[in-house]
């Protein structure tokens, strides 16, 4: 389904091997992003990417993903879950964020000594977790669609319709006739929903809202 | 980047005399450590990561070299091997982004890491240092081979390239196929990773120069190319993109094809930024007319370059007429006289200096065909020239049965075949043309070079050979020929048939090549059909019969293509556009990635996405950026993967096995392309369910547990373990396999 290199998304799905490195790029964006709605400073961000990644590869310079575990969403999000009411407890205990989050939801206090193995719609965890998986899954979808178009039409779509940049500036700026940036836009809206409509076979709670 | 293997030494560890002060990094092809030397100065050292082959190592012994005289090389200052056997070079310390004691290596990934995007003033500048050595290099006939921003060291502020370990001989490289990996997969032109046996190491220095431009600039990294942050001004990016989209453009005949083109466009573009950004970079007003300065200045020595290569040009030709003079034929009957006197066999080469076409020894005339003789009888490594312009007008074919090359050299050498049949008849040898023009008017097949042996493989080489035209095929390939055009090449009206038995000829059309008014086709039941490997361009040509096309690389727009009855066209990435595709009944047209073509689709022609195209590799249901412009639809055409049937066959996707099936007509499911089938599955004819509704498609194979991508084509056949397997369809769009009993064994 995927063309020049197997993306990330394709590897998780068929539990190939994912680098240590590879897989630090797509997910310390999502983890930093969870940490932080959890009320995690910057640097203790680092540290659960880190201690999430020891716990996931388990010693080996790759991941490779046993599928009998379960899906890898659920199994990520144990695994995100533990190390972020570790470090949460950690903090109270020996205190050093100084900066609370307020809407941060309590996810110490309610949460049962060890996670449920069942993600709980419910839990303040897995709604934080939820809205941000969503939020990743979508941009893997924004790769992959990187992965199928060309690069000259991709970064078009992006400035365009991602980044909210004017048409007509951008045709201005990059000297491209506004015709073109409206093919492409069209073009890469197409794959997009495209891709999205395969992640969603997987994920159907996955509903991201396109800047489209 | 690992944070699991311990490093193999440790603090105060000796190393060939040198003491460990602390491992730095752990690299792809070796480990980084900070030594103290026995003056006491503070060094870096990589040991060279064992591998099966030498390349790392060859790289390291030119290092030495080669950093001696190339600015902006990371020098080596020793090289030397450990007790295991194991290389490694001894380099200076890279300058210090942290505070010492601790130590963080200054390169352009790090600087990158810590501030985020470079200035694009000063991107534009660090570019052009290493594009300069970039330039070095290649004009050394070497090239880096791994330029990513790891590899970038500052040294006392200044950015050299470094771990130029892969460093390798670019006519190596690029001549043989790759066997193992080379460069950093992000700054690999895609169609050198996509074929694991192109690899143009020059190619990728620039491409990846691009890349460094980009990652510099942007401040992100090289996966997330070509995105550029929302912060970026749109002045800025119209001034960057254009120099790191050009260089790394997916198709490669629009990249820069050397650094000489690459370094003036840099220029251009901090010629724009000085003039476009004056304003926006404070302290930096002052720098626009050395920027000028500097774009004219590049743009004197492109014309300097220019005037060089006219005087070369011009000298060259004084060259060649002082040698073309009268009297510079000196030597021209040495070598027949030397066969007369029963010495020992001549030295290369046999030279040709009448135009007749004769044998008669000894008569201190040596025509073509009495150097062809000599060589043939001798058998040996004969290499065949000629002593000024010639017009050689052949009476019969000249048959090739031992290994022979024939060089015009700068002559112009015409040689005219008989009347009917062709200027070379092959039977089993290798023969090599350079720099001839065979000229044709002829009346019967076969002009160029006719190959009817079709149990002997012959080899063929040509370099800058053009022929006449004509109107009867002039290049009749029907044994098992390796045909490789390179140079220049420009043929017309070649026909590549399927022999009797056996595979049919493999022909490459090289870089700058074209090939018009052509077919590979064929009526074999059993085997496949001829195959051409496409750098170059090809005309008019049409591909049936189990015929094969792989479009390689972008040569330039091929034009009016053919596909139909069995015939396969295969669109690799890179490879060029295609003006006029015609894809015809039970025809198929194949491409993985971006395409640019116009054509029509008729009734049973097949356009597919992502064929598993690389033996034993899954079939993947690719989905592309396709531009398709069909300019002509007719009936019931269908094209792009998400219309094909839903009816056929069974699937075999990447993630999941075939389903076993007991029954051959129990076929069911959607989007199918595979077909499973037992060992010893009853021999008979199998109407596959379903109708194909039009389409035609090559179909894959699996025989028990093997399985065999893109085996079987519409017309064609398939052999194995003492089976044949066979596909056809007819108008109604049933598709019908068939099992039959093999003689003998093999695909």
């Amino acid at each position: 389904m995927f063309t020049t290199k197997k993306t990330l998304l394709k590897r998780l799905r068929n539990n190939d091997d994912i680098s240590w490195n590879e897989f630090y790029l797509f997910y310390w964006p999502f983890v930093r992003s969870i940490g932080r709605r959890l009320g995690l400073m910057q640097e203790d961000c680092k540290d659960l990417m880190q201690e999430i990644m020891i716990a996931l590869f388990n010693g080996k310079e790759i991941l490779r993903y046993d599928a009998s575990k379960g899906s890898f969403r659920t199994y990520f999000g144990l695994i995100v879950r533990r190390k972020v009411i570790k470090m949460l407890r950690d903090a109270a205990r020996f205190p050093r964020s100084p900066i609370p989050v307020p809407d941060a939801p309590d996810v110490v206090n309610p949460a049962p000594s060890e996670p449920p193995d069942i993600p709980d719609e419910n839990d303040p965890f897995q709604r934080v977790f939820d809205e941000e998986y969503s939020k990743y899954l979508l941009s893997l979808a924004l790769n992959e669609l990187r992965n199928r178009v060309r690069p000259s039409t991709y970064d078009i779509f992006e400035m365009v319709v991602i980044q909210k940049r004017p048409p007509k500036d951008v045709a201005k700026h990059l000297g491209i006739d506004r015709n073109i940036i409206d093919k492409y836009c069209s073009r890469c809206r197409k794959s997009l929903q495209k891709i999205i409509s395969e992640i969603r076979s997987e994920n159907p709670e996955f509903n991201p809202e396109l800047p489209l | 980047m690992s944070f699991f293997i311990p490093f193999e030494f440790h603090k105060d560890d000796l190393l060939d005399g040198m003491t460990v002060v602390d491992p730095i990094a752990r690299g792809g092809n070796g480990d980084l450590y900070m030594v103290r030397d026995e003056q006491g100065d503070l060094l870096a050292l990589k040991i060279i990561r064992k591998t099966d082959n030498d390349d790392e190592r060859g790289g390291i012994c030119q290092c030495q070299a080669v950093s001696s005289h190339i600015p902006g090389l990371a020098p080596v200052l020793k090289t030397g091997k450990l007790s295991d056997g194991r290389a490694y070079c001894v380099m200076p310390l890279a300058d210090n982004l942290a505070r010492w004691p601790d130590y963080e290596p200054d390169t352009l990934a790090n600087r990158i890491r810590r501030d985020g995007r470079i200035p694009p003033d000063k991107a534009l500048d660090l570019a052009a240092g290493i594009a300069e050595t970039v330039r070095a290099l290649h004009e050394s006939g070497l090239a880096h081979c791994d330029i990513k921003p790891e590899n970038i060291l500052f040294l006392d502020g200044k950015p050299t390239l470094s771990d130029y370990t892969l460093l390798s001989d670019t006519a190596d490289r690029s001549a043989e196929g790759r066997t193992g990996a080379f460069g950093t997969a992000d700054f690999v032109p895609p169609e050198m990773i996509e074929n694991p046996g192109y690899y143009d190491p020059k190619a990728c220095d620039l491409y990846a120069l691009g890349k460094i431009v980009y990652c510099a600039w942007s401040g992100m990294e090289v996966v997330f190319f070509p995105s550029v942050p929302r912060e970026v001004p749109l002045r800025e990016i119209g001034i960057m993109r254009p120099l790191y989209m050009k260089a790394c453009d997916i198709i490669p005949s629009r990249r820069f094809q050397n650094a000489d083109e690459f370094i003036p466009a840099i220029g251009e573009a901090r010629a724009r930024m000085g003039r476009g950004m004056k304003t926006r970079l404070p302290g930096r007003s002052g720098k626009g007319k050395p920027l000028l300065l500097s774009a004219l200045l590049i743009a004197l020595c492109a014309v300097g370059v220019v005037n060089l290569f006219f005087l070369l040009k011009i000298r060259s030709g004084k060259e060649r007429e002082r040698r073309e003079a009268p009297g510079a034929e000196t030597a021209s009957t040495v070598i027949l006289e030397k066969e007369a006197g029963g010495k020992t066999p001549p030295p290369d080469p046999l030279v040709v200096t009448t135009d007749s076409d004769v044998v008669d020894a000894n008569d201190g005339v040596n025509s073509l065909r009495e150097a062809f003789d000599y060589a043939q009888r001798h058998g040996k490594d004969a290499t065949i020239s000629f002593s000024g312009d010639r017009e050689i007008r052949l009476s019969s074919p000249l048959s090739v049965a031992k290994d022979v090359e024939i060089d015009g050299g700068e002559n112009r050498i015409v040689i005219i075949g008989p009347d009917t049949g062709p200027v070379f008849q092959l039977a089993g040898a290798e023969m090599t043309l350079k720099n001839l023009f065979l000229l044709s008017d002829r009346t019967g097949d076969g002009g160029g070079i006719l190959d009817t042996d079709a149990a002997t493989a012959c080899k063929v080489h040509l370099f800058f050979v053009k022929d006449g035209g004509g109107a009867k095929p002039l290049w009749k390939i029907s044994g098992k020929c390796d045909m490789t055009l390179d140079d220049g090449c420009h043929l017309h009206r070649m026909r590549v048939e399927p022999p009797a038995s056996g595979d049919a000829a493999s022909i490459r059309i090289g870089a700058g090549c074209v090939l018009e008014d052509s077919c590979v086709s064929g009526a074999s039941e059993r085997w496949q059909g001829g195959r051409i490997d496409v750098l170059g361009q090809m005309k008019n040509v049409s591909v049936a019969d189990n015929g094969e096309i792989y479009l390689v690389r972008d040569g330039g727009a091929c034009e009016n293509l053919t596909v139909k009855n069995g015939g396969l066209l295969v669109h690799r990435p890179g490879g060029g556009a295609i003006n006029g595709l015609k894809v015809e009944f039970g025809g198929v047209y194949a491409y993985r990635q971006d395409v640019l073509l116009t054509g029509t689709v008729s009734i049973g022609g097949a356009v597919r996405t992502a064929l598993g195209l690389a033996a034993g590799k899954p079939i993947a249901n690719g989905e592309t950026d396709l531009v398709f412009d069909l300019t002509e639809r007719t009936g019931d055409s269908r094209f792009g993967f998400d219309r094909m049937a839903d009816d056929l066959i069974y699937l075999i996707s990447d993630t999941e096995p075939c389903p076993p099936v007991d029954d051959m007509k129990a076929f069911s499911g959607a989007h199918s392309y595979a077909v499973r089938i037992k060992p010893d599955q009853a021999a008979g004819e199998y109407k596959l369910a379903g109708k194909a509704d039009g389409v035609a498609f090559s179909l894959s194979l699996a025989v028990g547990d093997t399985l065999y991508p893109d085996a079987l084509t519409v017309g064609g056949c398939f052999s194995v373990e003492n089976r044949t397997y066979s596909l056809s369809l007819d108008r109604e769009g049933t598709l019908t396999l068939t099992i039959a009993a093999s003689p003998s064994g093999g695909i």
